[in-house]
C-alpha cells in the first residue's frame, strides 16, 4: 500500500486552475513548495498562469505534455463529477478532490468505477493532503504544520487544522496530514489511511479526527483493533448534539444505533484508542499516548 | 431536502407508480373546499392528512384542539377536519414538544387493500451502494419488525453502475409472495421506483405501506421522499414542490450561512461543521448552553460576516457571544476588523469572547489589542469567562 509514496515530490496537475479557487490555491500550493506542472480548464488551453504553469484544454493533453502523478480538483460542484471521471480516464494515480457539493449518487458511481482502476481518490469535500515542508495538495494553511512523525487523518477540514496546530505547538510535527472529506461517500476511508500510516516508517503515532454520522469511525475502530500497532488518538465531534432527526426508518434498519458520538467513542476505546475528551485536549492526549509507549 | 407526502406522491405518479387519488389544499377557501368535495362525492369516507416533515401523525395531536394529524371523516365533517389542521401546530413523537406548523393538508380516498408491504430504497454508506429494503410486513413500525423478525426483511444491495436488475425486482415480488398479474405489476412498480430514485437524485424513497389492491394492483399508500441537496442544481423538480415549511430545528436560509437555533443563551460562531460541533460540545461540557450556532464556512465575504455579526450582536436571546474560528482560507483579520466596526455600531452589552487561530490570526490579534473584546489563546478560558459573565 503505497498510494502516498508515489513520489517524494509529486507532479501536480490542477483541474480548474483558471477559476477563482483554482488560481488562489494553486498559488498558495506553489508558495508552499508543491511541484505544480500544469493546469487544465476546458476552453482555456494555451495560456500560462503564475508566470510559467501551462494550461491545457483537457487532462489527457496535460498528461501527454507534463506527465502529472496527482490531480488536484478545484472545479465547481456541477462540473466536479466529470472532472473526476476525466482524471480517472487519464490514469492519474492519485486524485485529490476539494470540491464540496457533489451529488451522493455520483459518488456511488465514481466509487464503483474506481474499483476497476489503479487510481485512488481522496475527498471530495476535503482540505486535501499535506506533507510538512515538502508539499501541500489542498487548501490548508501551511504554516501550522511542522515536520514530524504524527500521521493525521480527519473528515473535517477545520478540525484537522486545529489538531495540527495543537500538535505542532507541543512539538509533535506530522509525517502527513490527510483530509478524507465530510461527505457520506468518500474516495478514501479511514482504514485506507490507517493502513498507510501503520506501514509508513516515518509515522510513529496516529491522530484520527471523527464526527457524528455514518459508521466510518466504527469501521476504523475494527481495523485498528485488528491491525494497527502504533498508538492512535481520536477525537469525535458532536458529542452533545441532539441525535440526527431521521426521516423514515430505512436508515435505522441499516445503521441501527451506530453513528452516535457515544457509540463511536465506546467502539474506539474498546479498540485501544486514546480518546481526547474535548477539542482542546487533542495535542495533550497525543503527548500522553506517545509517552506511554516509550 | 424532505418532500411532503403530497409532493412525493405527485413525483412518484410521474414515474407510473399508482397512488390513491388525493387533493392538497393550503387554504380552506370555499373554492378549494368545493373542489375537494367534488372529487370525493362518491366516497363515504376520506382521509385528511396533515402535511409535516415527521412521522407519527395519526397518533399525534394538535396543540390547539387535541385532534389527530390523520382523520377519517365523512363528507359532512370534511370542512371541520381541514380547518382543525390548517395553520395549527401538530405534535408527534418525531416533532418534539414544539411540534410543526401545518401549512397544507392532503385529502385522499380511503383505499381498500388485501395486503400491505414495506418497500424502501436508500443509500447504504457502509457498503457504498443503494440498497432496497423490503418486507411482507407493511403498514406497521418496520423498525420493530427488523428487531423482532429480521428474517422477514430482505435487503438487496444495488450496483450503482448497473442499477436495479430484473432478477432483484423478482426477488422482492417473491418475498411479497405475489403471483399472476400482481407479481408482474409489482416488478414493474419496483423498477419504476428505482428509476425515480436515480432520476430525482433521491437519498431516500420509503413506501409504507405499499399495498395490493382488490384489483391485484400495487399502490403506494404513503411515501417519504428525500432529495439530495447537492443535486438540486440538476434535478427537474418543479419549484412548486420545494417544501413550504422547513423542519425543526430551523435552518435559516435567508441568512447567508447555516444558522441552527437552540435553547440556551450563548451564540456560537465558528467555521466548518466539525469545528462548530466541537466548540458547541466544549461549551456544553463546561456547563453552558448555546442559543444558536453559525457556520461561517471557509470563504465568507465581508458582507456575509457583517450580516452574521449584526444578527448575533443584536440577538436578544444571546447574552454572550463565543467566536472560535480557525482560518484555513478564511481571513481572521477581516473578521476582527468587521467585529470592531460592528461593536462600535451596535454597542452590545453582552459579553464577547474571541479566539482566532490560523490564517491572518496574528494580524487579528494586533487589531483587537485596541478593541473592547479580549483576544483569547485558550478556548476553555474564553468559555469560562463567558459563563461567568452571563451568570452575573
Amino acid at each position: 500500500m503505497s498510494f502516498l509514496t508515489i513520489d517524494p515530490q509529486p507532479r501536480v496537475l490542477v483541474q480548474g486552475i483558471t477559476g477563482h479557487a483554482g488560481l488562489l490555491h494553486s498559488k498558495l500550493c506553489l508558495e508552499y513548495g508543491t511541484n505544480i506542472v500544469a493546469g487544465a480548464t476546458p476552453g482555456k488551453g494555451g495560456q500560462y498562469v503564475h508566470t510559467n504553469i501551462p494550461v491545457f484544454n483537457s487532462v489527457a493533453e496535460a498528461c501527454r505534455e507534463t506527465a502529472p502523478t496527482v490531480s488536484l480538483i478545484l472545479v465547481p460542484a456541477p462540473f466536479a463529477t466529470d472532472a473526476i471521471y476525466e482524471a480517472i480516464d487519464a490514469k492519474i494515480p492519485l486524485i485529490v478532490c476539494i470540491t464540496e457539493g457533489i451529488p451522493v449518487q455520483d459518488m456511488l458511481r465514481i466509487k464503483s468505477v474506481l474499483k476497476g482502476t489503479q487510481t485512488r481518490l481522496i475527498g471530495p469535500n476535503c482540505p486535501g493532503i499535506l506533507a510538512p515542508h515538502r508539499y501541500k495538495i489542498g487548501i490548508m494553511p501551511g504554516a501550522i504544520f511542522k515536520p514530524g512523525s504524527v500521521g493525521l487523518v480527519s473528515r473535517s477540514g477545520t478540525l484537522m487544522f486545529e489538531a495540527a496546530w495543537q500538535l505542532s505547538t507541543l512539538g509533535y510535527g506530522q509525517s502527513m496530514a490527510i483530509g478524507i472529506g465530510g461527505d457520506p461517500i468518500n474516495g478514501t476511508s479511514y482504514q485506507d489511511v490507517l493502513r498507510y500510516f501503520n506501514e509508513d516508517p516515518a509515522t510513529e503515532g496516529i491522530v484520527l479526527i471523527g464526527e457524528i454520522g455514518g459508521i466510518s469511525e466504527e469501521q476504523a475502530a475494527d481495523y485498528i483493533r485488528q491491525s494497527v500497532r502504533k498508538p492512535v488518538v481520536a477525537f469525535i465531534a458532536g458529542q452533545t448534539l441532539p441525535s440526527n432527526q431521521r426521516m423514515g426508518h430505512a436508515g435505522a434498519i441499516i445503521e441501527g444505533n451506530k453513528g452516535t458520538a457515544a457509540h463511536k467513542i465506546e467502539t474506539l476505546k474498546a479498540a485501544g484508542v486514546y480518546i481526547a475528551p474535548t477539542i482542546t485536549d487533542i495535542g495533550e492526549t497525543y503527548a500522553q499516548a506517545i509517552q506511554n509507549i516509550k | 431536502m424532505n418532500l411532503h407526502e403530497y409532493q412525493a406522491k405527485a413525483l412518484l405518479e410521474s414515474f407510473q407508480i399508482l397512488i390513491p387519488s388525493g387533493v392538497c389544499i393550503q387554504e380552506a377557501t370555499p373554492e378549494n373546499l368545493a373542489t375537494v368535495k367534488g372529487t370525493f362525492k362518491n366516497h363515504a369516507q376520506v382521509a385528511v392528512k396533515a402535511q409535516i416533515h415527521a412521522g407519527g401523525r395519526g397518533k399525534g395531536h394538535f396543540k390547539e384542539n387535541g385532534k389527530s394529524g390523520v382523520q377519517l371523516v365523512s363528507g359532512d365533517c370534511l370542512e371541520k377536519a381541514i380547518t382543525s389542521m390548517l395553520h395549527n401546530t401538530l405534535v408527534t413523537k418525531q416533532t418534539g414538544e414544539e411540534g410543526q406548523k401545518v401549512n397544507a393538508v392532503y385529502v385522499t380516498e380511503v383505499f381498500h387493500y388485501t395486503k400491505a408491504f414495506y418497500l424502501s430504497i436508500c443509500i447504504d454508506r457502509a457498503h457504498q451502494c443503494p440498497v432496497v429494503i423490503a418486507s411482507r410486513q407493511g403498514g406497521v413500525d418496520i423498525e420493530t419488525v427488523a428487531a423482532t423478525h429480521p428474517d422477514q426483511i430482505i435487503r438487496i444491495p444495488i450496483n450503482p453502475s448497473i442499477g436495479l436488475c430484473h432478477f432483484q425486482a423478482r426477488a422482492i415480488a417473491n418475498c411479497f409472495q405475489l403471483t399472476g398479474s400482481a407479481y408482474t405489476h409489482c416488478i414493474q412498480t419496483i423498477l419504476n421506483l428505482y428509476k425515480a430514485f436515480v432520476a430525482l437524485d433521491a437519498t431516500l424513497i420509503e413506501i409504507n405501506p405499499l399495498v395490493l389492491s382488490d384489483q391485484q394492483q400495487i399502490v403506494a399508500l404513503d411515501s417519504k421522499v428525500q432529495i439530495d441537496d447537492n443535486a438540486l442544481f440538476r434535478t427537474s423538480i418543479s419549484p412548486s414542490l420545494v417544501p413550504i415549511q422547513s423542519p425543526t430545528p430551523t435552518s435559516t436560509k435567508e441568512a447567508p450561512s447555516s444558522i441552527i437555533r437552540l435553547d440556551g443563551n450563548i451564540a456560537c460562531l465558528s467555521n466548518g461543521a466539525g469545528l462548530c460541533m466541537a466548540t458547541l460540545d466544549l461549551l456544553h461540557q463546561l456547563g453552558g448552553q448555546a442559543s444558536c450556532f453559525i457556520d461561517l464556512g471557509d470563504s465568507a465575504s465581508e458582507q456575509k460576516i457583517d450580516s452574521i455579526l449584526d444578527l448575533v450582536l443584536t440577538d436578544s436571546q444571546s447574552k454572550g457571544v463565543l467566536i472560535n474560528v480557525f482560518g484555513g482560507t478564511f481571513p481572521c483579520d477581516i473578521l476582527a476588523q468587521r467585529l470592531i466596526q460592528k461593536i462600535q455600531q451596535h454597542r452590545p452589552t453582552k459579553s464577547i469572547q474571541v479566539r482566532l487561530e490560523g490564517n491572518k490570526s496574528e494580524e487579528a490579534r494586533e487589531l483587537l489589542k485596541t478593541a473592547p473584546v479580549p483576544f483569547m489563546d485558550d478556548l476553555q478560558q474564553a468559555i469560562q469567562n463567558l459563563l461567568r459573565s452571563v451568570s452575573l
